[in-house]
């Protein structure tokens, strides 16, 4: 059966049960930006009693119930909402969301396929992301409440629900949706990868595929490699919750009774889940790196700079990734000598990094740069990767750790640094390619409104956290009343939940635009912004197969912008080459 | 009054739409294209980023000057000036390197908007300017491991040069801290999960002669220049007992024995003085999140002379006193009153 003919679809095979990859990109999409509304109420409910320390807010009341007596959320249920709120946008924002959404748009029509490799997975990995997050729903309403423990749900605090009420049901939930998520994370990214390597167009060999994707193959990569010790993590803890096992509980002395556990060991866990959890971090970076490698070098009109570094430093920061995750655990009391290895593979990651930034920097140097809404989103994205990307050189080094460790200052690192960086990087990206996702245009003007708020907001909220951490104020904390050394911060905290409230509002902003848009918006044309790669040669409409004809043939990199002699400032790829033309990236 | 909310809400959304519809409809109307990017949008855009940047360099160092002054205050710790040192360096380092890229992205975002007629610039990549920029921050990299490393060797192997250092052990439970001290022997007795009950909150064991000395407090005294070399354990969940004056953490694993060695050069008057803050004291924080009331797990700590630490040692109460003719359940009545809290 040959892909390209054009059959007839029920509504049924069309958008929901759909094995066309551009319809799973939207679903991975539209579920994201829901997942992400009700991650980032949680941040505001929490930072308002973070601002407002004991004051009564009746909406919280009216949204939390018995969580939020007289309107002041219960200190239990805070931590409820700042797991919650970390788990929903690390995995279903961030990872599903975020290589969900690009990888299925991108892979095929940038690659030059007719469709993912297998169709059927790719659907079932959008269908194990929907229960995933479908069971974190369900589970903030389950008795006990979500699961408390922090996003990194370590044990015993997540094991033992004599900690804290939400170790029970709500963390049995948690725990089987975390290994729904990585059954949808490896079968999408053996998808990814499978599909990058077989289904390249004639002509695509690999040095001429364009960053997006090159970020997309390391991420699925990482993913497949690391993914697997998380499911092991996870599945050992529910035999240690549920089965009486003892892989990280030992010697406890809880509610009254000594556990029978005997033998365990709480840091074996935290190997585990770092051994995801670092990778993680770059799983969730590249994807948005690679986006704005493209939104860049289309909207400066130029190649962007140095492609072949760009590359070795992507798999270099991908190689090292696999070896730094001790440095979540300098302080467990493991051997320093340990920990010494660990600080300076860490440290070492900021040079690939720094090359990252340097051949941004110079991409832009003496450009024609189209400010875009995308493209500033993506300069937004290289400014937040410069600020948090610096201090990850302080909380790297073991003997700064020791007083930063699990600070405000780890808070605002990684917040800027992979949540809002990579956020930012999505927002390029939804901008970007929303005439190729949904054949219209999004409005501009929003769009610019959008991004400046958007990015005065953010550095509003988690620059002063920096100084909050070199302070000492340990994070997870529901309120800082008990240590007379915190109250200097006091108006410093309601700034803060100020700017979080602003800018919560402006991604309703965004949302408008973007559900608007999809319906009403200007009708877009194939290459709205005279691109080069192959997605913008299919057309507006969506086909199965994605060209109506025949596969364009690749002749060139998909960086030529710019280039001396030609009539206009881009050469998409299917371009064949001069005589005596030299491809650019060689 | 619920059914009102949602329907102004409904309506707000309604507004909403109808908004963006008849703006986008006047703009139509004008002949201006909202969806593309103009010139004008260009020049802005560009202005407003080197403004931004301008306005986000004046940020940093304002709050720098405004925030620098809440920082921790100097360390109050032999070791600590060696981490604070070690900050410094790595600060200004990054400092430099995050203020010079934010400029040179401002500055090419401004220079180089949309022209009509201009074309930018073909450039690929330059090898030698690749290798620059690759090797700088290689070397001054590994310059920072090897200082940090240093730093990072000095202050965790302490505890092993330092002899006739104070024993001291510190326990974390749900959400209290509590300490021990050796008592005369200088050892610290065996002690087990197993052994816990309403009045022996740390499960000392009592067949253990080591054990019958020790001393269990709420308070954490040190005395002033005297090494100390501390362990961790704890009763239930991990906790992390932080220290930020002494530059000092560590967690507590239930299992596990973790330890620290270091030694505090300030006393708690000293401290008051200094910072004129007559209410001032040394605190150990919980910096693991560990239940709900997580935010409330502190202990106080007290730095002082030999002779008030003696003092104070003194007045507390011993484990079990086989000196004395006292029964051994009623001594264990008496440690009773350091109470199992929980909140």
């Amino acid at each position: 059966m040959g892909h390209n003919e054009h059959h007839k679809e029920s509504f049924i095979t069309k958008y929901i049960f759909s094995q066309d990859h551009k319809m799973i990109s939207k679903q991975f999409l539209v579920t994201a930006i829901f997942m992400a509304v009700i991650a980032m109420m949680m941040s505001v409910f929490f930072r308002l009693q973070l601002g407002f320390d004991g004051e009564s807010f009746p909406i919280l009341e009216k949204v939390f119930g018995k969580w939020a007596p007289d309107g002041v959320l219960d200190p239990g249920f805070y931590l409820a909402l700042v797991t919650m709120h970390g788990t929903i946008l690390v995995f279903s924002v961030l990872t599903g969301g975020l290589s969900g959404t690009f990888a299925n748009l991108l892979i095929p029509l940038q690659c030059g396929a007719r469709d993912m490799a297998s169709g059927f997975l790719n659907m079932l990995s959008y269908w194990f992301f929907l229960i995933f997050n479908i069971f974190m729903i369900v589970s903030i309403f389950v008795e006990g409440g979500p699961a408390s423990a922090g996003w990194t749900v370590y044990p015993p605090l997540s094991a033992l629900p004599q900690a804290i009420p939400g170790s029970g049901t709500g963390m049995t939930l948690w725990l089987v949706g975390m290994a729904m998520f990585v059954v949808s994370a490896l079968l999408a990214g053996l998808n990814y990868i499978v599909t990058i390597i077989n289904l390249r167009t004639k002509g695509m060999s690999m040095s001429r595929l364009p960053l997006s994707i090159w970020a997309l193959f390391l991420t699925a990569i990482l993913g497949v490699l690391s993914f697997p010790v998380l499911l092991s993590a996870a599945l050992l803890l529910i035999m240690d919750r549920s089965f009486g096992t003892s892989f990280y509980l030992s010697d406890i002395h809880i509610g009254g009774e000594a556990l029978l556990h005997s033998g365990g060991s709480p840091v074996l866990y935290q190997h585990l889940f770092w051994f995801l959890g670092h990778p993680e971090v770059y799983i969730i970076l590249l994807p948005a790196l690679g986006i704005i490698s493209e939104v860049i070098a289309c909207n400066a009109r130029k190649p962007i700079f140095g492609y072949k570094a760009m590359i070795g430093s992507m798999v270099m920061i991908g190689f090292l990734s696999f070896i730094v995750w001790g440095h979540h655990m300098f302080m467990t009391g493991m051997n320093p000598f340990l920990g010494s290895v660990f600080v300076a593979t860490t440290l070492v990651v900021a040079v690939p990094s720094a090359v990252k930034v340097f051949n941004y920097l110079t991409t832009l140097w003496k450009g024609n740069i189209r400010f875009s809404p995308a493209m500033l989103f993506a300069i937004g994205t290289v400014s937040l990767f410069i600020t948090g990307g610096v201090t990850g050189i302080i909380l790297g080094d073991s003997a700064l750790d020791i007083n930063i460790h699990d600070t405000y200052f780890v808070v605002a690192h990684f917040h800027i640094v992979m949540g809002a960086s990579a956020i930012f990087g999505m927002f390029a990206g939804v901008y970007h390619w929303f005439p190729k996702m949904y054949g219209r245009m999004m409005n501009n003007k929003l769009g610019y409104i959008h991004f400046w708020v958007t990015i005065i907001c953010v550095y509003g909220v988690f620059f002063p956290m920096h100084f909050q951490g070199l302070a000492g104020v340990p994070r997870r904390y529901y309120s800082n009343s008990f240590f007379e050394m915190f109250d200097v911060f006091t108006e410093m905290n309601v700034w803060i939940t100020v700017f979080a409230t602003i800018s919560s509002f402006v991604q309703f902003l965004f949302i408008c635009n973007f559900f608007y848009s999809i319906f009403r918006g200007k009708k877009a044309t194939e290459n709205p912004w005279e691109a080069n790669s192959l997605e913008w040669t299919t057309p507006v409409e969506h086909i199965h197969g994605n060209w109506p004809g025949k596969i364009p043939e690749v002749h060139r990199w998909a960086y030529d912008y710019s280039k001396p002699g030609k009539e206009n400032d881009f050469v998409p790829q299917n371009v064949p080459l001069e005589e005596g033309e030299r491809d650019g990236g060689h | 009054m619920d059914t009102l909310i949602y329907f102004v809400v409904f309506l707000g959304l309604i507004a909403a739409w109808q908004i963006i519809r008849s703006y986008e409809l006047s703009e139509e109307l004008r002949g201006n294209d909202r969806e593309e990017v103009t010139e004008r949008d260009n020049r802005l855009n560009s202005v407003l980023i080197f403004v931004g940047m301008i306005g986000f360099m004046g940020m940093f160092f304002y709050e720098l000057a405004t925030y620098g002054k809440y920082l921790l205050p100097e360390a109050s710790s032999e070791h600590g000036p060696q981490i604070d040192q070690l900050f410094n360096v790595t600060f200004i380092l990054i400092s430099i390197v995050f203020v010079l890229c934010h400029l040179v992205l401002g500055w090419f975002a401004f220079k180089y908007f949309r022209k009509k007629g201009y074309q930018a610039t073909y450039y690929t990549h330059n090898n030698r300017l690749e290798i620059i920029w690759t090797a700088i921050p290689t070397v001054v990299l590994f310059c920072l491991i090897g200082y940090g490393l240093t730093v990072w060797n000095d202050v965790m192997y302490a505890q092993e040069e330092q002899e006739g250092a104070q024993r001291i052990e510190v326990y974390g439970k749900q959400f209290q801290w509590l300490a021990r001290y050796p008592g005369n022997d200088e050892t610290l007795g065996a002690a087990s999960y197993k052994f816990i009950n309403g009045t022996n909150a740390m499960g000392l064991d009592t067949n253990d002669v080591n054990a019958n000395d020790d001393i269990i407090t709420s308070e954490l005294h040190m005395v002033v220049d005297k090494p100390v070399h501390m362990t961790f354990r704890s009763q239930d969940i991990i906790h992390s007992a932080y220290m930020p004056h002494f530059r000092v953490q560590m967690n507590c694993v239930p299992g596990m024995v973790t330890q620290f060695g270091f030694t505090p050069n300030k006393t708690t008057q000293q401290m008051r003085e200094e910072m004129n803050n007559e209410n001032f004291d040394y605190v150990v924080i919980c910096n693991k999140i560990c239940g709900a009331a997580h935010y409330t797990m502190k202990m106080i700590v007290k730095v002082e002379s030999q002779e008030e630490y003696d003092e104070w040692l003194g007045q507390q109460p011993v484990f079990y006193a086989d000196d004395t003719n006292t029964s051994k359940d009623e001594l264990i009545v008496q440690k009773g009153t350091i109470e199992n809290s929980s909140l």
